[in-house]
């Protein structure tokens, strides 16, 4: 969930647009040129699946992924959700300018956290089996919480009366969560299977 | 899916036809100076301002309406909320709960800043194609990586976007129905898959193609980089527009 303009205080769009600096900028000297159209594409990819809705239960879903962004990027999640984020902005006005900044540590922040996580228990072979379907569960469902949680966060750090309203959206994010770390796992099994250069090393 | 297409950037009126750069640094500073607002008196005239722009940009009435209504759902829910989570004086009593007149206050700000800041970008960044508006930012000293980035990723969305709706066309014809099923989702995740492998495999092809056609990471722009009077007059009115909302929120006059 996005946060829209015009909600956030001031001291908190500045520490999403310094930390979003900072990752962008280590995310982009991660990427080398030869990787630039890959990484873009890559990017799109992530775009229009967002389009895509699922129905769960009784509601229709959009898919974050941003757990499986982070394993197939690494840093290079930085700079690739500031670019989706704008988009959607300028496209849709979904999120928005001043709130770009936190909008992307919200989804890049839990991302890298999956990738760090997946790394970790996946180790260096990466074979199929168990391992890989935890790891890339994990990936998805803290992609989805974390974001969640950072965007409570964010709205309480404005204003301490936010905490019902924020609490009960990250609540309908708990489905949400368990679909993507399924979805996570199934993507990232398959996608070794016929292409495992795709997984970040 | 939700479509792609740039319907309001189609157009003929002054925030069509003004410099993308220019804009692009209008609805900056106009974000901005909102964002950091809490005084209701300029609050209000910045929503009007916006929907002066937005009336001068000759926009399909029902497609805007439509664009506000969505932006607002987060709006409805704050007012669902903040005047009965929010300290203060009481106002209204419904059942067990208060609202306090700070509280309404509180989610009044919101919904102003909200609602100017969208409207105000419905009206000068949707109105530029994005092709325009990528091109635009290439003038704002952003990292090199960056714009090549971000001229990729716009020029694969439409062609990605093709091939997912091929990929889910024929996954319909095999079946695919969007219940809450494992199975469907189960075919999603293949699908998503599927989508990044070929995307991939095609990077790999362009990026051989663009060497084999001497690229060398430099973007060039066909933008016609001179600026005219008629923006320069358009960007001056707003700038003192902008001003005087900073001087009635800096509370200069009171």
């Amino acid at each position: 969930m996005h946060i829209s303009e015009g909600v956030l205080s001031i001291p908190v769009l500045a520490v999403g647009i310094a930390g979003t600096a900072v990752g962008t900028a280590y995310g982009l000297k991660k990427i080398k040129e030869k990787d630039i159209p890959k990484t873009a594409i890559v990017s799109a990819a992530l775009f229009v699946v967002s389009l895509l809705h699922l129905s769960l239960g009784a509601v229709s879903v959009h898919l974050t992924l941003n757990g499986l962004a982070g394993v197939i990027l690494g840093w290079g999640i930085f700079p690739v959700y500031l670019l989706i984020l704008f988009l959607q902005a300028v496209l849709f006005q979904f999120g928005g300018l001043t709130v770009l900044g936190v909008n992307t540590l919200v989804l890049a922040l839990p991302g890298l956290l999956s990738f760090f996580i997946f790394k970790i228990i996946v180790g260096e072979k990466l074979k199929e089996g168990k391992k890989i379907i935890i790891a890339g569960f994990t990936g998805g469902f803290i992609g989805v919480l974390g974001a969640a949680f950072l965007s409570i966060f964010a709205l309480v750090m404005t204003e301490a009366s936010f905490m019902e309203l924020a609490a009960l959206i990250s609540l309908s994010d708990l489905p949400i969560a368990l679909l993507e770390g399924g979805l996570t796992a199934l993507v990232i099994l398959f996608l070794l299977k016929i292409k495992p250069e795709i997984i970040k090393k | 899916m939700e479509a792609i297409n740039q319907s309001f950037a189609n157009g003929n009126s002054i925030l069509h036809k003004t410099d993308p750069r220019l804009k692009l640094i209008i609805i900056f500073l106009f974000a901005l100076i909102t964002a950091a607002s809490s005084n209701i008196l300029m609050l209000g005239q910045a929503l009007f301002f916006s929907i002066v722009l937005l009336s001068a940009a000759r926009l399909e009435f029902k497609k805007v309406i439509k664009r506000i209504i969505l932006i607002n759902i987060f709006t409805g829910s704050v007012w669902l909320f903040i005047p009965f989570t929010y300290e203060g004086r009481e106002f209204w009593t419904l059942g067990p709960l208060t609202a306090s007149l700070e509280g309404i206050y509180y989610a009044l700000t919101i919904s102003l800043r909200t609602n100017s800041i969208m409207i105000a970008m419905i009206a000068l960044l949707a109105t530029s194609e994005i092709k325009n508006l990528l091109q635009a930012l290439n003038y704002f000293k952003l990292p090199k990586k960056l714009i090549l980035l971000a001229f990729f990723f716009y020029r694969y969305i439409f062609v990605l976007k093709k091939e997912l709706t091929k990929l889910l066309r024929a996954a319909k014809a095999r079946g695919l129905q969007n219940k809450s099923t494992l199975k469907t989702y189960s075919s999603y995740g293949y699908l998503i898959a599927m989508l990044l492998f070929n995307s991939l495999e095609r990077s790999e092809r362009v990026y051989q193609a663009m060497l084999a056609r001497g690229f060398n990471n430099k973007i060039y722009v066909n933008h016609d980089s001179k600026l005219h009077a008629d923006d320069l007059i358009f960007f001056t009115k707003v700038l003192l527009v902008l001003s005087w909302f900073i001087v009635l929120d800096i509370g200069i006059l009171s």
